[in-house]
């Protein structure tokens, strides 16, 4: 019983860790995402019952690669196609090294976030092919009831092959923007798992993990690119906050009342060291410049000491690459602790951002800091109205309550 | 793979380049076909005369009314098409880029063709909220 249950377990790990690999390679050969999938699931599915019984075979990773691709020629033969998939069926039966190849990997990842496929697909195709998430993890962690996600799934597969989209690496022309591509799925992905967009909870951490496991393995496929270090580099900073974002309440906490003690010491030392490589290697592009501005932020002991006028400047810089007010709004807040709230005040009331809750949470934080207890605790209300999770909004809605209490107080002039 | 290009004409835009400008991307898109066929990307091009010209036929009411024009008027409208053979999505999408008429702000679509009576079941897959 306990060998039973700990050789499951085994293939569970080996399910995580290996499953986006192995697929990728399975899909090279049979050049069909369906049939490489079905193929890898029986394979373990047959590992499961076998493994137990007959004890692991030396190599799992080769045997299930090769229990694979004889399921795959049995899947061809009892479709009747064998005629016409020839071709494939030679290439299955061919022997080759079991291993999987990194670069077979790395042509999974650009089909999946191929632009021909829209940004929710790209995400979806991404968790289940490369990160091996089954249809329900991945409908869970998006929010997505499980039909949705399983015929979205189907539709991308069937793309794929009907509109022939090519299980390749782009070409020199074109890869600086499909990479681009692919690291703003990843950072989607990300984005997602840390302030979750909906919901009881603030953070999906699972997705956070999971992105980061896709930039390191974008780092080490394309070691002598810049922009995945840049991303992962972002990300490890930002994670490194997880433990110290929420009270055990589920509320939020803001940076400035952060446990700085509870921050990820090697999540920062690992994502610190990648900036400042890529700081040194030329232009910063727009992942490294939000990285210098975590790194900032995560070598700093205290929100006072924090050095704002720095971080302004890069936030500043980001504007010049990325024109966007949310980019605004945080080079507003980062010139308010530098000069004061007045000043931040006065550059966010140019800031056009309808539906964001943070513009008018954040003028809120000014005004509270100005002592205008009744204007902040309008600005709470209005933020209010448009936050959409559950921690925000109870922060909020304390925050409005201690206005409330201080206007009371002392009433303003 | 054979794949049909769309080509839909922003006719606003159009009109409003220059008369040379216009013979320019005239020539330029004759010279982009000729070497297409030449390759052997291309097996052929249809360009069509503007929806002011066009008869439009429908069902209504079990009868079959003959009408001018499409109904809806709409900025875009279907100005020709091409019909590509390359190896996979990505090439396609290299020589839809080189079209000289985007430069006048027209919308280019590629699709996969049917290739068999069989794939025609696609449609019925396809339900935008199926």
């Amino acid at each position: 019983m306990g060998t039973a249950s700990a050789d499951s377990q085994d293939t569970g790990v080996l399910y995580r860790r290996e499953y986006g690999r192995m697929l990728a390679s399975l899909i090279r050969t049979c050049q069909d995402f369906t049939l490489a999938e079905d193929a890898l699931h029986e394979a373990f599915a047959a590992a499961l019952v076998q493994w137990p019984a007959k004890g692991h075979p030396p190599n799992p990773v080769a045997w299930l690669m090769t229990t694979a691709r004889h399921k795959a020629i049995d899947q061809i033969r009892r479709r009747a196609l064998a005629e016409t998939k020839l071709a494939e069926m030679v290439a299955l039966a061919t022997p080759e090294e079991n291993a999987p190849a990194p670069l077979d990997t790395l042509r999974l990842i650009f089909t999946c976030c191929h632009p021909a496929l829209g940004p929710d697909v790209q995400v979806a195709l991404t968790l289940r092919t490369v990160c091996g998430l089954t249809t329900e993890e991945i409908a869970r962690a998006l929010l997505v009831p499980v039909p949705t996600m399983a015929q979205r799934l189907v539709r991308a597969k069937t793309k794929i092959k009907v509109a022939g989209i090519p299980y390749e690496v782009p070409d020199e022309e074109e890869f600086p923007a499909r990479l681009h591509a692919v690291l703003a799925v990843i950072y989607l992905v990300f984005n997602e798992g840390y302030s979750a967009s909906a919901g009881t909870e603030l953070m999906r951490t699972g997705l956070c993990d999971e992105a980061i496991r896709l930039a390191r393995d974008l780092v080490s496929l394309l070691p002598s690119c810049r922009e995945p270090r840049a991303l992962l580099a972002l990300m490890l900073l930002t994670h490194a906050r997880r433990a110290a974002r929420t009270s055990d309440a589920g509320e939020l906490i803001l940076l400035e009342h952060q446990d700085r003690s509870l921050w990820d010491r090697a999540h920062i030392a690992e994502g610190s060291a990648l900036v400042q490589h890529v700081f040194r290697e030329g232009p910063p592009d727009v992942y490294a410049l939000q990285a210098a501005i975590a790194a900032l932020h995560a070598g700093s002991p205290s929100s006072q000491e924090t050095d704002w006028t720095q971080i302004a400047a890069l936030y500043g810089v980001l504007l010049s690459l990325q024109s966007s007010p949310v980019v605004e709004l945080n080079r507003a807040v980062a010139i308010a602790m530098s000069e004061g709230p007045e000043r931040g005040l006065a550059l966010m009331d140019h800031i056009d951002l309808p539906g964001y809750h943070l513009l008018p949470a954040a003028r809120a934080d000014l005004l509270r800091r100005l002592g205008r207890f009744g204007e902040a605790a309008s600005a709470y209300q209005e933020a209010l109205a448009l936050v959409k999770t559950e921690p925000e909004r109870q922060f909020l809605q304390r925050r409005l309550a201690e206005m409330r209490e201080n206007s009371r107080r002392s009433p303003a002039p | 793979m054979k794949y049909i290009m769309l080509v839909y004409m922003n006719q606003e835009a159009f009109s409003a380049l220059p008369k040379e400008e216009q013979t320019r991307i005239h020539q330029e898109c004759g010279t982009w076909h000729d070497e297409l066929v030449a390759t052997g990307r291309s097996t052929g091009a249809i360009g069509l005369h503007p929806p002011a010209t066009a008869t439009s036929l429908r069902q209504q009411n079990g009868r079959i009314v003959v009408s001018d024009g499409p109904f809806a008027e709409t900025k875009e409208v279907l100005g020709g098409l091409e019909r590509l053979e390359c190896k996979d999505l990505d090439e396609a999408l290299a020589i839809a880029k080189r079209f000289p008429t985007l430069r006048a702000g027209c919308t280019v679509e590629i699709r996969p063709e049917v290739s068999g009576p069989g794939e025609c079941e696609a449609w019925d897959a396809a339900r935008p909220n199926g």
